[in-house]
This record gives C-alpha cells, structure tokens and sequence, in this order.
C-alpha cells in the first residue's frame, strides 16, 4: 500500500466521518430549536413518544426520565436520552436515563459502543429541554465492523432548581440495550483485531 | 493522524489494567518492574468502582494483568463485575502457580480467555523467567483448556527468541492455544538493565516479514495478534494489520485515545505499558483513581496530550522526515521514549530505508527519506 492509497483512504474515512456527525447532530438541534413536540425528541425505539414529554407552562415536575435507547426499526436516528422536564415557572428537571445506542451505525458503521449514560436533560427555564443520551454510541456494528455492546449506565439526570437550574444528579441511567449487528456485520465478524497490550480484544472500525 | 482518532472519538474501548503489582517471578524483560506490590493498591472496594466507571465511559475490552493478577485476591471478582456490566474481560497470568480452581473461577467469571506469557521454548524462557518456569506455563495452558476456557499466550520477542517463532507457533498450537500476541521486547524496566537481550534493530527486515508470514497462514483456529510497537508500513504490513476495515494500516499509537491503561496504585495513563512512578518518570501520569473519577481523568483539557494534541515538531530522528510521519506518528508511544532520542529504531520502515532494502517497501523512499541517512556508515543488510 502506497503513501496515495493511505491517504485516500484517510480522506475518504474522513469525509463519511463527518456525515455522520454533521447529519444527526444537525437533525437535533433542528428539532430543538424548531419547537418541535415532546414526541419527536423522545423517541423509543418503535417511533412512538417515551415517557418523558415536556411540560411548558407553569410549574408540573419534569418528565422523568425516558427509557431511552433505540436500535429500533423505526425510531429516530439516535437515542435520546430520557426527557427531562422543565416548566416555564420552573419546575423539577426531569431525570435523564442514558440514551442506548443509536440505530445510525446501522448505516454508518458508526463507532457505536453502547450508549452512555445520557447527560441528563437540560433542566430549562421555559421547559424546552430534551437529554441526549447515548448520543454517539451504542447501536449496531455498521460498515465498519464495530463489535455492538450494550448501553452503558446513564450518568444520572439532574434535578432543577425552582428557576430551571441545575443542581444535584439523581438517579444513574438505566442500562441501555444491546447493539444489534445489522449490517456491515461481515466486518465485524471478520475485521482483525488486534490487541492491544494485552488480551485479545477484537480491533473495531479501523485495526492495527 | 490523530484526526482520525479524534473523529472516531476519544473514548476508553480498550483498557488494560493492572491489579497488583506484586509478582512471583522476577524476569528479565519485566517493563513494569514486577515484584513487590505498589504501596497502596485499589481495594476490593474501589476497584469494583473503577470497573463501573469503566464500562459507562464505553469501555469494552479490559484485560486483567499483573505484576501476578492472580496475586489480587478478588481478581475474579472484579472481572465477575466487568462481565456483569457487558465488557469482555480477558486476563494475563504467568503461570506459575495457575491451577484448574484458578481455571474454573476465570470461567465462572465469565472471562473471554486466559493469556499465558511464553518467552520461547524451555532454555529460553526459563533463562528470562526462572528455572521450572516453563514447564509450569504449558501445565497452566493444559489446564485451562481442559477446563474449557481459551487459553492464548504472549510473547516478547527477543535476542533469544527471535528464531522460534514458526517452531513455536505450531507448539502452541498443539497444545490448543487459540490466540497468540507477539510484541517486541522494549528496553524499559528490567529490560532496560539487559539490553544484551533486545532484538537488534535490523532483525526486523527478516524478522517482521517472518511474522507477516506466519499471518498469511490461514488457520481459522490460530490467530496471530501483532502487537502495537511492531511495524509498520512497507510491504509485510497488510498481512500485519486486517484488511477488511475502513483504514488498513497502521495509525498511530492510540494510548489515551481510546485505550487506557491504570496501575494498581490508581494512576491512570493512555497505556500501561508508559512508564511512571516505578521508572521514575511521572509525565504520563494523568491522575489518580482514589483522588478523581475516571471520567473527569480522562476528560480533562490537557490529558494525554502527547497523542490529543499530537504535533509533528515531537517527533525525532528520521521519524521527522518520514513520508507518514503524520500518520504513525512515530509509532509506539512507549517505545519511542524507552528508546531516548533518535526517533522509532524498531520501525521496519525506519530500517529498510536506512539499509536500503527497497525490495521491502511498497514504494521507492523520498529523497528527504533517503538523504537523512547520507554520510552513515551502514551495518551489513541482515539476513535471516
């Protein structure tokens, strides 16, 4: 393999890279600042609404916190994490389990390894908040061969303040689900790994 | 290319972590300096923590070593909460007084495999190790693949060794061995104080297309793992590295990227294999586990900055002018300091260039390549 070949094949890594990072996180913030409803943000896996809606208006505890997780068919693109409340008046923030991986991998080959914990939904003053959990990991093995895990633990939402503010984490993130391999599992089944000091961990989206 | 880690994301998937430093062997080649435990080691308690912090920041595969980790009283209790908490936990063990309760906790564990250090055949290994050494090691792989568990080895190549390698492949696998990692011998440590025993640096121009060769043999059941401190580039290198990824080729060292290495004391570095405390050297150190979380360790501005802010001006010797300098970036991050100043000598690229062995490489070197070794006398091209 030549110094050329390497660099076109960095190029082009990188270029799918970007894609990938640009396309959900723009999807996201579009959503957000759109105004959308509760049920785009929350996601569950099956497309419907999980269980942590937005509650604008006065007072009314925030949304507890969503299920999360994805690896669905049918839901959005990534997990968000679990909702979080949030009022105009200022209400509890919700809690936020951690997002489980997203089902982009799926097309991507994302480097998915489960999602973590979700940041915990961004307890607001107004009540527009959503938690993105899980936000770049977790979900399937894609094109490049990323062995799927499950979704890690949620690093605990966080509980408004009277005024929307932050203050102390509450509860840890649930677990999130198992990455499925749906494509690009011949990679992942055959991608040499190598390991690393020790062991013999399987190498992932690219080797060494 | 560092950006290409960065776009990936620096996150922790590969962890190796030592349990204790105590040791019941004294080897030659220990880099760690194995033998007495640390003075504060990770109770049972905060290790069972870590192991948690761990698995939520997206680690994945963790490998359990010593010093002797079996000298860790709740070894398999903490490889029991990894599995538990989704990682896959692989474990390195000399061997010495490994036995089949040994094999059945790892087992019970739920532990992917049990790696075994084997340094050559009998005269060999024991002369790095101890006398009886040897026969100890192979009864431990017997053992363990009697009781059902894969059973891998390691080994470091050295002047001792280097000619073992096709022989000892098919011993190993004789005796069931499912996987086996082949690393060069570093002088860091122990090693350090024997350098009669480091592989000379032009062995490499037969040595890794030896290696390259025993990749290529196709064997469903045997796989061969090359470790990070040997290549890279030039004409062996496919055969050293997978072929059906994305990137298929070396890309530079990957400590505190998304590997992580903690010591038995807490300290948390980008490899365990780095130097610390024990060598006297504290520099890539980034903190310590009973004083921070590992997340705020490893998410901090400045951490493991010698890979996160990767500049090529680093770089030293011929490494400076090497056409992928951007993209080995000197290679092993441990290697490269063990070895002082004058850039990665174990790079196989860096030797076949000196030496003028094209034939090796993929491609003709650049004159700035070529020119860096003008004037310099060099050694007879080696042979096998």
């Amino acid at each position: 393999m030549t110094e050329r070949d390497i660099r076109d094949h960095i190029n082009a890594f990188l270029r799918t890279k970007l894609q990938t990072l640009l396309v959900p996180a723009s999807m996201g913030l579009g959503l957000a600042l759109g105004g959308c409803d509760s049920s785009s943000l929350h996601s569950n896996p099956d497309g419907s609404g999980n269980t942590a809606p937005l509650h604008p208006g006065s007072g009314g505890a925030g949304g507890a916190g969503g299920t999360a997780g994805t690896t669905g068919t049918g839901g959005i693109p990534y997990g968000t994490g679990g909702g979080s409340g949030g009022s105009s008046s200022g209400g509890s923030g919700g809690t936020s389990s951690g997002g489980a991986g997203g089902s982009w991998g799926v097309v991507y080959g994302f480097p998915l390894s489960g999602g973590t914990g979700g940041t915990a939904g961004l307890p607001g003053v107004g009540g527009v908040t959503y938690g993105i959990g899980g936000f770049m990991r977790g979900g399937a093995g894609g094109l490049y061969g990323f062995p799927p895990s499950g979704g890690a633990g949620g690093t605990a939402g966080k509980t408004g303040s009277s005024d929307g503010g932050p203050s102390d984490a509450s509860d840890s993130g649930d677990a999130g689900d198992s990455g499925r391999d749906v494509i690009g599992s011949e990679a992942g089944k055959t991608s040499d790994g190598l390991v690393s000091e020790a062991g013999f961990s399987k190498e992932v989206f690219f080797n060494e | 290319m560092i950006k290409v880690l960065e776009q990936v994301g620096f996150f922790p998937h590969t962890c190796v972590w030592e349990l204790t430093l105590a040791c019941n062997l004294r080897c030659k080649h220990c880099g760690s300096v194995a033998g007495r435990q640390r003075s504060a080691e990770l109770s049972l308690d905060e290790c069972l923590r870590v192991a948690g912090e761990l698995v939520a920041m997206g680690c994945q595969n963790i490998t359990l070593i010593g010093g002797e980790a079996t000298l860790y009283p709740g070894w398999h209790e903490v490889g029991r909460r990894l599995v538990e908490l989704g990682a896959q936990v692989n474990m390195i063990s000399n061997g010495l007084t490994w036995s089949a309760e040994h094999a059945e906790r790892a087992k019970a564990a739920g532990f992917c495999a049990v790696s075994f250090s084997v340094d050559g055949f009998e005269k060999e290994h024991d002369e790095l190790r101890s006398r009886g050494s040897f026969e100890r090691v192979v009864r431990a792989i017997d053992t363990t693949v009697a009781a059902g568990l894969r059973a891998g080895v390691n080994t470091t190549i050295n002047r001792l060794n280097r000619h073992q390698l096709p022989e000892l492949r098919k011993y190993l696998m004789s005796h069931g061995v499912f996987g086996w990692q082949v690393q060069l011998a570093t002088p860091s440590g122990n090693m350090g104080e024997h350098r009669e025993l480091l592989l000379p640096p032009e062995d490499l121009l037969w040595l890794v297309p030896q290696i390259a060769q025993l990749c290529r043999i196709p064997c469903p059941e045997f796989e061969i793992y090359v470790g990070h401190n040997i290549g890279y580039f030039g004409n062996p290198e496919p055969a050293l590295r997978a072929t059906d990824v994305a990137l298929p080729f070396w890309l530079g060292c990957r400590a505190g990227c998304q590997i992580i290495g903690i010591e038995s004391g807490g300290d948390v570095k980008g490899c365990l294999s780095l130097p610390s405390s024990v060598h006297g050297e504290h520099r890539f150190v980034e903190g310590n586990l009973k004083e921070k979380s590992l997340h705020e360790i490893w998410t901090s501005p400045r951490a493991f900055a010698y890979n996160r802010l990767f500049k090529e001006e680093q770089l030293l010797g011929f490494c400076r002018v090497c056409r992928f300098r951007d993209v080995c970036r000197g290679g092993c991050a441990w290697g490269i300091y063990a070895q002082g100043g004058s850039g990665n000598q174990d790079c196989f690229y860096y030797q076949a260039v000196k030496h003028g062995c094209f034939d090796l490489l993929s491609e003709e070197p650049t004159a700035e390549e070529t020119g860096y070794f003008a004037g310099q006398t060099l050694a007879t091209p080696p042979c096998p």
